[in-house]
């Protein structure tokens, strides 16, 4: 070869690398430019009052209260109810299905599930926990809806942390005569928790930033009450967002901004709470 | 041994409710057909299957009722399409990159924040759509509405930038190192060994990435309900409003549409289309991605 | 050899898929003695010693025939509970696999799992089985120190504790020392040596000279077969079998 091509080969590399890279970064600067635009146009906004009035026709005024204890309610219920029927779905199928075609079929469903756009779990959770159940547009509704939206991350997250476990500590367990659930319980559960965890979390903050479904199922963008009990109409912090968005005055948008950079920030611990507790554990356990 | 006889019925009690949250799943899968079929089957009694498919108006909400479902797969469409522009190539540069350049630090660095653009929630992309993206482009392109498809579609296709990225990266990263080491020994650059060799070799992993974005993006629904507009309409141009599947079914859901209406239905009809076409793209990513992991056994 | 003994082995043929890895073996252990397993990698000591106790049902495609009784229950029978099985006859394992837990957890464990929350009697059992395993003065401070702490000889003879706290009748070895170095494999040793008091003991080993030293009888194994099995001293000093011969000089494996 002569020296021509060669050197425009390199050249031809670094240009493509400089590309790339650029390409690579594209996505970060968009981040930045997303949560510097967001914090100009709301951090002005946000302040103890704004945390604890209810919403309101005049934009000054309007807070995001009922959002937020509307949030808490639908997340405590969906973690209460997503956490064991997740778990419980992911230990049948990792430690007690049989390795058939069933099981694959149930596989490829769940693989098929986390693929079902979110707003047709709220068709779902409006035909059935609404309609069907008569649950109406309340607490409880929303929780299970977000529930089975999520169900099939925290099932496949078991999954993989109990696969994550040695099989030399079940062996040990069985070797002593232990039954298959005690091992899974007092030997392979509390070693496969902390992945466990990590995945619920997670899987529950992509929940809480949520609209499209519990829109669907009826959820009312205007509260100026706090739900009592589970059976209560209630807002969410995502839903007060969009409807702030969708109002032409300034002063909502900048609301909607204000109560972005609280959903962010409470999107933000719950992301830091599953990282701290995924460096925290394999640290700890070395085999 | 009595001791072992209530332990067995135990283990059996718990198997069997462990079996019971398994099959929550498939009860879901059965929910989401069940109730799409049941109030689409409700739909086409009244509206005819013909019309749903070639009627080039949707309108179901006005006086002169019309059901062409073909106007909203058109915006989902084209916001959809918009939104590969943006990640197809940006993301394979960043696999490109990140797999055959970057050095191990950077990789840590870079990927868990790529992360994030993916855990944002979508309502926070719609305000940015709206109230950043849109403006900044009115002053470029002078004729864009307030409300568009091109200003979703682009914060769109960020948006699922880092799932293109991460998978088209997890298929190259697949790609033997025999493969590449062969290149090299020739006196290939990494350029050449990406295009030549790696590409190749990971394309139906690459596809199978490319798939399941189109899926996300069609399935998207917040981006698009905030910020581009809600006027069904059979156009190509990304400057006007337009609607999209999923924004429809927003739009009737924050109004309080009776159960057993025909407005109702409308929505279930179209979840049903919307539902086929993820299902069906989902399926194939999968089919893809299997075809790629048997060409590496 | 007379029938006296905990185990009569009959005719047994493994099994891993279509693989056939132990043929028409015929065995008969004695309670209270070492029974020694030697013989060339992958020949079928490991699956053989692990049909005892039933861990080999854990292996999905694994299928056998043959008959082995424990005390005149063949264990392979419908009647038989695996779980019961396991109590009875414990197992320490290849690699030292201790819970990621305390100490005394690890010893505990066995005990909780029978229905034990009696807090003195779980004291007691931990600290007798430490000492009979002879580890009891390295670590009778530190009981509730994370076991993954201990160095690897540590851990072995935590292991062989857990295993006797349960006790079991029989206690199954597979090659427990070729992860340790030799002054841990010598401690090791001596135990097995005393533990023959109580316990019947079978021991997969790919060392001659640990056959020798410990065990009362040494079966050979050789490509699934039972090539030769018999009182240790003669299979060292006069071996029947050619191939016995050939190994334990070390012309081949
Ligand atoms: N889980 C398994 N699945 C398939 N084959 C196995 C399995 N375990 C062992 N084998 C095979 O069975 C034969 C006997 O293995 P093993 O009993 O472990 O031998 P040893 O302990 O004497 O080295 C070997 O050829 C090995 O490859
Ligand atoms: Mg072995």
């Amino acid at each position: 070869m002569t020296k021509g091509p060669l050197s425009r080969n390199k050249l031809i590399d670094r240009v493509f690398k400089i590309t790339a890279l650029v390409a690579t970064v594209v996505g970060l600067v968009f981040l930045s430019v997303l949560i510097i635009d967001i914090l100009i146009d709301g951090l002005g906004r946000v302040s103890w009052s704004f945390l604890t009035s209810f919403p309101s026709r005049r934009p000054e005024r309007a807070g995001i209260l009922s959002a937020i204890v509307g949030t808490l309610w639908v997340m405590g219920l969906t973690a209460l109810f997503s956490f064991p029927l997740g778990v419980c779905a992911g230990i049948y199928l990792e430690e007690y299905a049989k390795k058939g075609v069933l099981t694959k079929l149930v596989e490829i469903n769940i693989a098929n599930l986390a693929g079902v756009p979110s707003i047709i779990y709220g068709l779902l959770g409006l035909g059935i926990f609404v309609r069907t159940l008569a649950l109406e547009r309340s607490v409880i509704s929303g929780a299970l809806t977000l529930t089975l939206l999520i169900l099939p991350i925290i099932i496949t997250t078991t999954r993989e942390s109990l696969k994550a476990i040695p099989f030399s500590i079940r062996e040990a367990s069985y070797a002593l005569g232990a039954t298959l659930w005690q091992t899974i319980l007092r030997q392979v559960l509390p070693v496969a928790m902390p992945g466990i965890l990590t995945g619920t979390i997670l899987a529950l903050s992509r929940a809480i930033g949520e609209t499209a479904p519990l829109i669907a199922i009826g959820a009312l963008t205007y509260i100026a009450f706090l739900p009592e009990s589970v059976f209560d109409p209630f807002t969410v912090l995502p839903i007060q967002t969009f409807n702030w968005v969708s109002r032409p005055q300034k002063g909502f948008a900048t609301n909607a901004a204000a109560a972005i950079i609280v959903l962010l920030l409470l999107t933000l611990i719950m992301n830091s709470i599953a990282i701290y507790l995924r460096h925290r554990f394999q640290r700890r356990i070395k085999w | 041994m009595d001791r072992r006889s209530r332990q067995r019925i135990t283990e059996g009690c718990i198997k069997g409710i462990l079996f019971i949250c398994a099959s929550l799943s498939i009860l879901t899968t059965i929910g989401i057909i069940g109730i799409l079929i049941f109030e689409t089957v409700e739909f086409f009694r009244e509206v005819s299957f013909f019309e749903f498919l070639t009627d080039p108006q949707w309108t179901p909400l006005f006086v002169d009722k019309h059901f062409g479902i073909m106007s909203l797969v058109c915006g989902t469409a084209l916001v959809a399409f918009i939104a590969m522009l943006v990640a197809i190539p940006l993301g394979l540069l960043s696999a490109v990159y990140l797999s055959e350049y970057a050095s191990a630090r950077f990789r840590e660095v870079v990927k868990p924040l790529l992360e994030i653009l993916a855990g944002v929630p979508t309502v926070v992309y719609g305000y940015f759509a709206l109230l950043f993206v849109t403006p900044l482009l009115q002053v470029l392109i002078p004729g864009l509405a307030g409300f568009n498809a091109l200003a979703p579609g682009i914060v769109m296709g960020i948006m699922i930038l880092p799932m293109v990225s991460s998978l088209s990266e997890d298929a190259m990263y697949a790609v033997p190192m025999d493969l590449k080491e062969g290149a090299y020994a020739l006196g290939a650059t990494r350029f050449q060994v990406a295009v030549k060799v790696v590409i190749p070799a990971a394309l139906s992993g690459i596809m199978s990435s490319f798939v399941l974005a189109v899926s996300r993006a069609i399935g998207e629904t917040m981006i698009v309900t905030i910020a581009s507009g809600q006027q069904p309409r059979l156009t190509l141009n990304p400057l006007v409003p337009i609607e999209t599947i999923t924004a429809y079914i927003v739009q009737v859901s924050l109004g309080d549409t009776p159960s057993g209406t025909l407005e109702y239905r409308t929505i279930f009809a179209a979840g049903m289309t919307l539902f086929v076409f993820t299902l069906a793209l989902n399926l194939m990513s999968h089919w893809l991605k299997e075809r790629f992991r048997e060409e590496y056994r | 050899m007379v029938d006296e003994g905990v185990f009569s082995i009959l005719k047994l043929n493994a099994w891993y898929g279509k693989k056939h890895v132990l043929k028409e073996v015929d065995m008969t252990i004695r309670a209270n003695h070492v029974t020694a397993l030697i013989g060339p990698s992958g020949c079928g000591k490991s699956t053989f010693i692990r049909c005892l106790n039933r861990m080999n049902d854990l292996i999905p495609d694994f299928r056998l025939t043959g008959e082995i009784t424990h005390e005149g229950m063949d264990i392979y029978s419908p009647e038989a509970d695996p779980i019961e099985i396991r109590r009875r006859i414990g197992m320490v394992f290849q690699k030292p696999n201790p819970f990621p837990k305390s100490i005394y957890n690890n010893i505990a464990y066995g005990l909780r799992i029978f229905g034990v929350k009696d807090k003195k009697r779980l004291d007691k059992a931990v600290e007798e089985s430490l000492k009979k395993a002879a580890l009891w003065e390295e670590v009778k401070e530190n009981l509730h120190q994370n076991a993954l702490t201990l160095s690897g000889g540590q851990q072995q003879r935590l292991c062989i504790a857990r295993a006797i706290a349960v006790n079991p009748e029989v206690i199954l070895f597979d090659e427990p020392c070729s992860a340790l170095d030799p002054i841990a494999t010598a401690k090791i040793e001596d135990l097995i040596a005393k533990l023959k008091k109580d316990y019947t003991v079978v021991i997969v080993t790919h060392n001659m000279q640990q056959a020798a030293r410990v065990s009362d009888f040494t079966g050979f194994f050789m490509l699934g077969d039972l090539a030769e099995f018999d009182v240790t001293e003669k299979i060292f000093t006069t071996p029947a079998n050619k191939l016995t011969e050939d190994y334990i000089t070390g012309r081949f494996g």
